[in-house]
């Protein structure tokens, strides 16, 4: 067959196919269901939910049991503080009522007056215990990534999230009371 | 030759002349009187096939043959319904012996008063018109042609068949063809006053239903009844559940007449879920979405009839949001 010739029954093969698929996209088309597109619209339902701040305190006692005067003691274990409010991140914030007779100082013990610690950590060991960062007073101080920090803080914790809290006892270093002292400490909770 | 013979052959010539003129005559009687008849034919509907609006005219040209002449035809039928019916459809005749045009009633009971094409008249029943005044008829050397113009009404949506059939006057009948195809379109829109509910602030664990005042009134403004849908989009970390959890509310809807007040109660009554609002689209059941206590729901509701939908909020057990939600509830509208 000439060369020629060969070329033209190509085209016409392939313009056989085209026509063949240009049909059957035609009936693809035509036959498709003539659905009317279903119309819509929206309701925008606004709410906003208030979060519920709480904290859970596992332990609500801790003993140092007898110390001397002057002495320095860390507790035994941690104080286990959970976030279980309504979801939102909590900072907290610690203070401390003085018992009868004693006083809370921020910079070093004396007289009637004590030092308590407190420390976000998940071991003891570790912790400056720098008055500076840890002294409790009777007004609450906010946790800050610097304050009242070990390896763990008191800031945004996440709701479920646990935190250990450590103290540290320095005893009056002279002092008029015998019986058991009964220090009360305060961690309140905000949001964020 | 003597006379007489001649006269004989004389009356002969006659006798004979008589005969093939007799013959002749017999021949030309009984071939009129016993030619075979040729039975009608359908011939084809323009357009065959194709969609229209209810309420809008659309025009039909069918046409009819007869081998014996268009006027030899007596009856030109065209039918347009799902099936070979006469009920509740257009089922038209044209009588070309008398020039009128009839439609048949909506129980297949009995025809119309003929109208002549041309004439100012439109004849109806509760699914079509046929307007004889644009209804033109004409007929050339076997074909009669009928061009119809016909309005459906939107009691008469979906899919149709198209049919034809011719009787001449002699009765013969072609019965009835298919010929083509048509669909009337159905128009699906929805109104929603108001489109929006603003709960405002609530706390975790609680369920608010939403109050008469707040009630939204989806209409439907389509030609033709609708069924409703319901789906919602999540605002960001929050996810639409059956019960609620951690990051998961719950948000149900019910659909009913605008003079009822469900109450918290009625929510999820049937399955415990039956009425909860996820994102992928759900359609309205007599359950789904539905108030057991009203006699409307969201399905198959009427052109032009408004309902009722009151929805039901119950916030997160546990949630990290303290900003404003946006839930966007989708509300659609499809055929039954």
């Amino acid at each position: 067959m000439p060369l020629l010739g060969k070329e033209v029954e190509e085209m016409s093969k392939k313009l056989l196919k085209l026509s063949m698929v240009l049909v059957v996209a035609l009936l693809i088309c035509y036959c498709l269901p003539k659905a009317e597109a279903a119309q819509s619209g929206s309701v925008a339902v606004k709410v906003t939910v208030t979060p519920s701040i709480s904290v859970n305190i596992a332990e609500t006692n801790l003993s140092f049991g007898s110390v001397a005067a002057g002495s320095t003691s860390v507790s035994t274990g941690a104080v286990t503080v959970t976030n279980d409010g309504s979801g939102v991140n909590e900072t907290y914030s610690l203070s401390l009522g003085d018992p009868a007779g004693w006083t809370a100082s921020q910079i070093a013990a004396g007289v009637e007056t004590y030092i308590l610690n407190a420390a976000f950590s998940s071991v003891a060991s570790g912790i400056s215990w720098d008055v500076t960062k840890h002294a409790l007073s009777t007004t609450p101080v906010a946790c800050i990534a610097t304050k009242f920090n070990g390896d763990q803080t008191g800031v945004s914790v996440p709701y479920n999230g646990i935190r250990n809290l450590w103290f540290q006892f320095k005893a009056p270093t002279a002092t008029a009371v015998t019986t058991e002292q009964n220090i009360a400490v305060t961690i309140t909770v905000q949001a964020g | 030759m003597p006379q007489f013979i001649k006269t004989i052959e004389g009356c002969r010539g006659n006798v004979l002349k008589v005969s093939l003129i007799g013959i002749l005559f017999f021949l030309s009687f009984f071939s009129s009187a016993f030619a075979a008849n040729s039975t009608p034919q359908v011939g084809t509907i323009s357009p065959s096939r194709g969609s229209s609006l209810p309420n809008q005219a659309a025009n039909f040209t069918t046409t009819y043959i007869d081998k014996d002449g268009w006027k030899n035809i007596k009856y030109a039928y065209f039918l347009i319904n799902t099936t070979v019916g006469g009920a509740k459809c257009f089922y038209g005749y044209y009588n070309q012996n008398t020039n009128k045009l009839y439609l048949r009633n909506d129980a297949n009971t009995g025809w119309s008063s003929g109208y002549a094409p041309g004439s100012s008249k439109t004849i109806q029943n509760s699914f079509v018109k046929l307007d004889c005044s644009k209804t033109t008829v004409s007929g050339s050397g076997t074909t009669l042609r009928v061009k119809w113009s016909i309005t459906f009404k939107p009691a008469f949506l979906g899919n149709k068949n198209m049919y034809l059939k011719v009787i001449d006057d002699t009765n013969a009948s072609s019965g009835w063809a298919k010929r083509g195809a048509w669909t009337i379109r159905q128009i699906l829109s929805i109104s929603i006053n108001p489109n929006f509910w603003n709960i405002g602030a609530t706390e975790v664990n609680k369920v608010i239903t939403m109050a008469q005042a707040n009630k939204i009134a989806v209409t439907n403004n389509g030609n033709g009844p609708e069924t409703l849908t319901l789906g919602l989009v999540n605002p960001s970390g929050w996810t639409a559940a059956t019960v609620v959890g951690n990051e998961k509310y719950v948000l149900s809807g019910l659909f009913c007449n605008i003079s009822d007040i469900p109450q918290q109660g009625d929510f999820n009554e049937d399955t415990s879920a039956e009425d909860v609002i996820f994102p992928q689209p759900q359609k309205a059941t007599t359950s789904i979405f539905g108030y057991r206590r009203s006699t409307a729901n969201g399905t198959a509701i009427a052109a032009n009839t408004t309902r009722a939908l009151y929805l039901q909020f119950k916030s997160p057990a546990i949630t990290s949001k303290k900003d404003e939600q946006d839930i966007s509830v989708i509300i659609s509208c499809q055929v039954p």
